[in-house]
């Protein structure tokens, strides 16, 4: 094993360390089941803002939108933003209010306001998919980091990080991960920050542009390993030597490929001389200029694929169930909205770091543009900027660090909120330990990730997005704001918009997505599938109005009123 | 609800400021514990708690010489009490323990409540009836002795009952009031009834009399708080003497009322007598008929004192904490006595006597707060009721030491009773004491013990005392409640208020989600329209680099910054609106 992958396996060890002592240091402050689940509700807005922060900026945010940026340039800058903007949407609509329900996750929530056992049921299946869905690229991720840095087969990663996060829940409890988590956060931020100064300051003192009416280039001489198949994109004439198969005809030798495209068969090797021009996965920017100005593809496509993206982001956040969890951490309503304030400069302030690594990764690590595994894009940028060497592998094992941070936070958070659902609905009155909720919680996405080949970030995280705005979003708007929505309207509203995006999360993870919009409508379904979601619950309940609880007024007022008013469920205890 | 319990600060605030008049006097006259408990005005929560604490001070304090034997059972007793009853429960259990039909649940129920106190009053009560702990006796002592000697004057009925009344509403009321100032409050309307007796023991019985009662009903609403020191000034004076030599017998009168009792039983050898002349004449009218049943019960007096003290002392405590405990042990030992026997069934009868004194209680009450609730009158005066029986008990017992002075008991009792009814009817003690003449015999046995004459006025008072308190609470509380309770009825404002809550936020929230997501959704609009923008560039950076990759960040984030202040605000105005 190289010097390079043993700093990295280090250093991911010593997070995992880390965040286990931390851990074991919250089970001694853990006292009550309170503790446990809730963490008591004492943590602070600062401490429950990194901790949310923390378990929100997972692999995908660490590691995929640089990769995103690097391969698709000015357009994939809409990502982070929808991922940010999604907090404005917690803060403007659910935060207080949900706060104030007293409602634990979703299900909770459902039942809360509108007294549907069917309803919470659905919910409860809803969390799952969403959680699941959720945990398989962050688990996936940890692969994909154990190879990039190590070569060790991706498999370990994943086992390796499952196995650490159900220690981390097991051992305390929603406690400890408040506590862990606020410190993967800054280990993270630390990390970004780290990297980009230094590349940064490398970038400006290079005098490179971007501003070319070329593809990149080479830095120095490079050997690619394609592992997927892949269609690439000359733009100018490149001299290669290919021991593999390209385009179904095996090729060992020197060649030179002319402008057009060429289809690379995984296991191929490709090998690039210093200086030559960079070969890009067909789809994406070729030039460099391109890649700097917004809109490079088909306009049309290119618009659908940004607000869907946007819809998905802004209202998907408040779906995700490790999110939702979180505000039940804070003291009152009031200290949700906080907290969601400071999650917003938080995470906006990561955002803005990752874009820039993203930006840097282009000049220094090309070659991931033509294997089109983007998304090691920050593991790879400190050796590629710093080139082989001590300073370059300690940077790589800090981005190491940063990326095992950025899955364990975001898996123990899943783990410890499906582990909560699962606990509380599915086995409810079958076993009364919390832990072994949580081995089942992790094991159906370990055993989905170890078999399933890995995507990109790029597109299983939007999808998830696409599911949980589809579904639990329109559920929380309405029943905060609404005091129209029925349970009807509601379980029907969910069908409908879990319905949709599930069949375009099926056929685009699993089946042929045609080409043209209908392909990215599938790919990026959210678009259809929240209209279609809040338009199906508020018909339904509109024709269900008779059923509108009778106890609406009371309901939303619980959520509204200030907890002075000494209205809130917490003083009588949970619904639950 | 919980509101409703939150409102209740502000009626205990009332009550302290009520109390901080008597306060003052208390302060001159008494000691610095009293006066910090009273001096903490500022807050309700902040008095509310140093009235705990006071509690145990002033029971503790208030009464020093009195601590020393009293203090730590009665004091222990009377806080878990306090605490319990205090806020809203408070008075009501008083009532429902003054419930003379269901003494014992209501006894138990104040044990679980009290939880630790349990043990003491149990302790105590046992004794009393065994002459147990000593530490119930001693507060209890100066009560018990009293009544003991109350009882064999034959005040079996009347003084018992009302003494025990009195005694036990104290402990009752005083936590209903509030920790520290009910005590006072018993006191004070122990005081007040018998401070009548410790007022008139300084000057003349009868022509002090008429003042100090009047005071007494005054002191109550304000003395509450202060009550505990008030018991100084007014009855103090009485009561400070007696309770030197109260103290020297079963001295600390634990609590107030054992401050009554101390006075008793410092009227035991002359100033007890007189001081329960002076209430009895202060009570019942001026009849002097008092002061000899005074000057008899006083050897008794003393002699309870002495050989009751303790297990009288276990009885006011038990009293307090259960009294119903309490009752029940001292049933049987009336009855074994001859006059008991009688005495027994005037005790079983006297409840229902005891229950007409409360109502005449109830009206002064009412005076004092007209608003309250009848019910919580009701309740409040049933306690006395069931306090009562316990007080019997108590004479009961101790007049079984004494068993010379049962068969007086009996007939006594009786006359009691009726001097009672008329009572409560007219509220004018004048009145009754007509039926007091023959009561001052009863009066005179009470006044034996110090205590116990003064009690069936005293009793009156402390109920009328305790209404008040009870009031007073409910006034502060009430408005909150009603407004937050319209808001969640639904009734024409609050559903105004709550749908203008909701309607505001949504307003604000769909106003910042407009101009975000027409910020944000009209910049890929307008890159792809006008490509140009796209390669404009800032500070070196290309316009949408800038735009989205750094300024769109802080844009967030002062949207969300900017959105929680106005939502706070909203919520801040709708929550003033609500509790004004």
């Amino acid at each position: 094993m190289t010097t390079p992958a043993l700093i990295a396996l280090v250093a991911i060890a010593l997070v995992g360390l880390a965040s286990a002592a931390i851990g074991s240091y919250g089970v001694r402050v853990a006292r009550s089941t309170s503790d446990f689940l809730v963490a008591s509700r004492t943590v602070g807005p600062v401490s429950n803002a990194s901790a949310i922060s923390g378990e929100y900026l997972s692999a995908a945010s660490f590691l995929g939108i640089a990769g995103l940026i690097l391969r698709e340039g000015a357009d994939a800058l809409w990502y982070p933003i929808a991922f940010v903007a999604g907090y404005l949407a917690l803060v403007l609509f659910v935060a207080a209010p949900l706060r104030r329900s007293g409602a634990y996750t979703v299900p909770d929530f459902a039942e809360v306001r509108l007294d549907s056992t069917v309803l919470r049921r659905i919910c409860t299946v809803f969390v799952l998919v969403i959680g699941w869905l959720y945990l398989l690229p962050q688990l996936q991720g940890a692969g994909l980091a154990l190879t990039t840095l190590t070569t060790l087969p991706a498999w370990s990663g994943i086992a390796a990080v499952g196995v650490i996060v159900l220690l981390t829940v097991i051992g305390g409890g929603m406690r400890s991960i408040t506590f862990v988590q606020a410190f993967q956060y800054w280990l993270k931020l630390t990390a970004v920050a780290v990297l980009v100064t230094v590349v940064l300051g490398l970038f400006l003192s290079d005098a490179r542009s971007f501003d070319r009416e070329a593809p990149p280039q080479f830095p120095e001489a490079t050997v690619v390993q394609i592992r997927t198949d892949v269609v690439l994109e000359v733009s100018e004439q490149v001299r290669v030597v290919v021991d593999g198969e390209v385009d179904d005809r095996p090729v060992h030798g020197e060649v030179a490929w002319r402008p057009g495209r060429y289809e690379v068969t995984s296991g191929s090797t490709l090998s690039f001389a210093a200086g030559s021009p960079v070969p890009t996965v067909a789809g994406t920017p070729a030039t460099d200029r391109e890649w700097l100005e917004p809109m490079s593809g088909e306009a049309s496509n290119q618009l659908l694929e940004i607000y869907s993206i946007l819809v998905a982001g802004f209202l998907g956040t408040m779906g995700l169930p490790h999110v939702l969890v979180r505000f039940y951490t804070n003291a009152d309503g009031r200290a949700a909205r906080r907290t969601t304030v400071v999650v917003l400069a938080m995470i906006g302030s990561f955002y803005m770091l990752v874009t820039l690594v993203g930006m840097l990764s282009r000049l220094y690590t090309p070659q991931l543009l033509v294997s089109g595994n983007t998304d090691a894009a920050v593991l790879l940028v400190p050796t590629g900027a710093l080139g082989q060497g001590w300073a370059g592998w300690l940077l790589g094992g800090l981005a190491a660090a940063g990326a095992a941070a950025a899955f364990l936070s975001t898996s123990s958070g899943l783990v410890v909120s499906l582990a909560g659902v699962l606990f509380t609905d599915v086995f409810k009155g079958r076993f009364h330990d919390f832990r072994l909720a949580a081995v089942i919680a992790t094991l159906p996405p370990l055993a989905l990730a170890l078999a399933v080949t890995r995507l990109d970030f790029a597109l299983t995280v939007p999808l998830v997005f696409a599911v949980a705005a589809s579904t639990f979003c329109p559920l929380l708007v309405l029943g905060i704001w609404w005091r129209g929505l029925t349970a009807k309207g509601a379980i029907a509203g969910v069908l409908v918009g879990g319905g949709l995006s599930g069949v375009a999360v099926g056929l685009s993870l699993f089946g042929a997505v045609p080409p043209g919009w209908l392909g990215m409508l599938l790919y990026r379904p959210s678009v259809v599938t929240v209209p279609a979601a809040f338009l199906t619950m508020v018909v339904v309940s509109r024709l269900t109005r008779s059923e509108i609880p009778a106890d609406v007024d009371k309901a939303l007022l619980l959520l509204h009123a200030p907890e002075r008013l000494g209205l809130s469920s917490d003083r009588r205890g949970r619904p639950t | 609800m919980t509101t409703s319990t939150d409102g209740a600060p502000p009626s205990v605030a009332s009550e302290h400021d009520s109390s901080g008049p008597p306060a003052e006097r208390l302060r001159r006259a008494q000691r610095e514990d009293a006066d910090d408990a009273l001096d903490t005005n500022s807050s309700w929560l902040r008095e509310e708690i140093q009235r705990r604490i006071a509690e145990g001070r002033t029971r503790s304090g208030g009464r020093h010489a009195r601590r020393d034997t009293v203090t730590s059972p009665g004091s222990v007793g009377y806080v878990p009490r306090h605490s319990v009853a205090t806020p809203g429960p408070g008075a009501p259990r008083p009532g429902p323990v003054g419930g003379s039909p269901s003494p014992h649940a209501s006894g138990l129920l104040r044990r679980e409540r009290t939880g630790a106190a349990p043990e003491a009053w149990s302790g105590p009560s046992g004794p009393p009836e065994e002459n147990g702990g000593a530490d119930a006796v001693a507060q209890p002592v100066a009560q018990p002795t009293a009544q003991p000697t109350a009882q064999p004057t034959a005040q079996p009925t009347l003084k018992p009952t009302a003494q025990p009344t009195v005694a036990s509403p104290f402990p009752r009321r005083i936590p209903g009031t509030n920790g520290a100032p009910p005590v006072v409050a018993p006191p004070d309307r122990a005081e007040a009834t018998a401070p009548a007796a410790p007022a008139p023991v300084p000057v003349v019985p009868v022509p002090v009399v008429p003042v100090p009662v009047v005071q007494p009903r005054p002191s109550p609403t304000a003395q509450p708080a202060g009550a505990q020191p008030s018991p100084s000034p007014r009855p103090r004076p009485a009561a400070a003497p007696p309770h030197p030599a109260a103290h020297t017998p079963t001295a600390p009168s634990p609590i107030v009322p054992s401050a009554p009792a101390a006075q008793r039983t410092a009227g035991d050898p002359s100033a007890a007598a007189l001081a329960d002349q002076a209430p009895a004449a202060a009570v019942v009218a001026q009849p002097v008929a008092p002061e000899p049943a005074v000057a008899e019960p006083d050897p008794p007096a003393e002699d309870a004192d002495a050989a009751a003290g303790a297990g009288t002392l276990g009885r006011r405590t038990s009293d307090p904490v259960a009294p119903e405990t309490v009752p029940v042990p001292a049933w049987p030992r009336p009855r074994p006595v001859p006059g008991r026997a009688t005495s027994g069934p005037a005790w079983l009868g006297s409840p229902p006597a005891s229950t007409p004194a409360p109502a005449p209680a109830s009206p002064p009450a009412r005076d004092e707060a007209d608003e309250a609730d009848e019910a919580d009158e009701a309740e409040e005066h049933p306690p006395p009721a069931t306090v009562g029986p316990a007080v019997a008990i108590q004479s009961n017992q101790a007049t079984q030491p004494s068993s010379a002075v049962v068969p007086a008991l009996p007939t006594l009792s009786d006359p009691v009773f009726t001097a009672r009814t008329p009572e409560p009817g007219s509220h004018e003690r004048e009145q009754v004491r007509p039926g007091g003449v023959q009561v001052p015999e009863q009066r005179g046995s009470g006044y034996l013990r110090g205590g116990p004459p003064s009690r069936p006025d005293e009793q009156d008072d402390l109920e009328n005392k305790r209404v008040r308190v009870v009031l007073a609470e409910r006034k502060g509380v009430a408005r909150p409640v009603r407004t937050v309770v319209d808001i969640q009825e639904g009734t024409g404002v609050g559903e105004f208020l709550r749908n203008d809550l909701i309607k505001t936020q949504l307003g604000i929230a769909l106003w910042f989600a407009v101009g975000a997501g027409l910020t944000l959704g009209l910049l890929p609009l307008l890159f792809a329209m006008v490509p140009e923008i796209g390669r404009i560039e800032v500070l070196g950076l290309r316009l949408p680099w800038l735009l989205l990759g750094l300024l769109v960040y802080p844009f967030l984030f002062g949207l969300g910054l900017w959105h929680s202040r106005l939502a706070e605000r909203v919520e801040q105005s709708f929550a003033d609106h609500v509790q004004d």
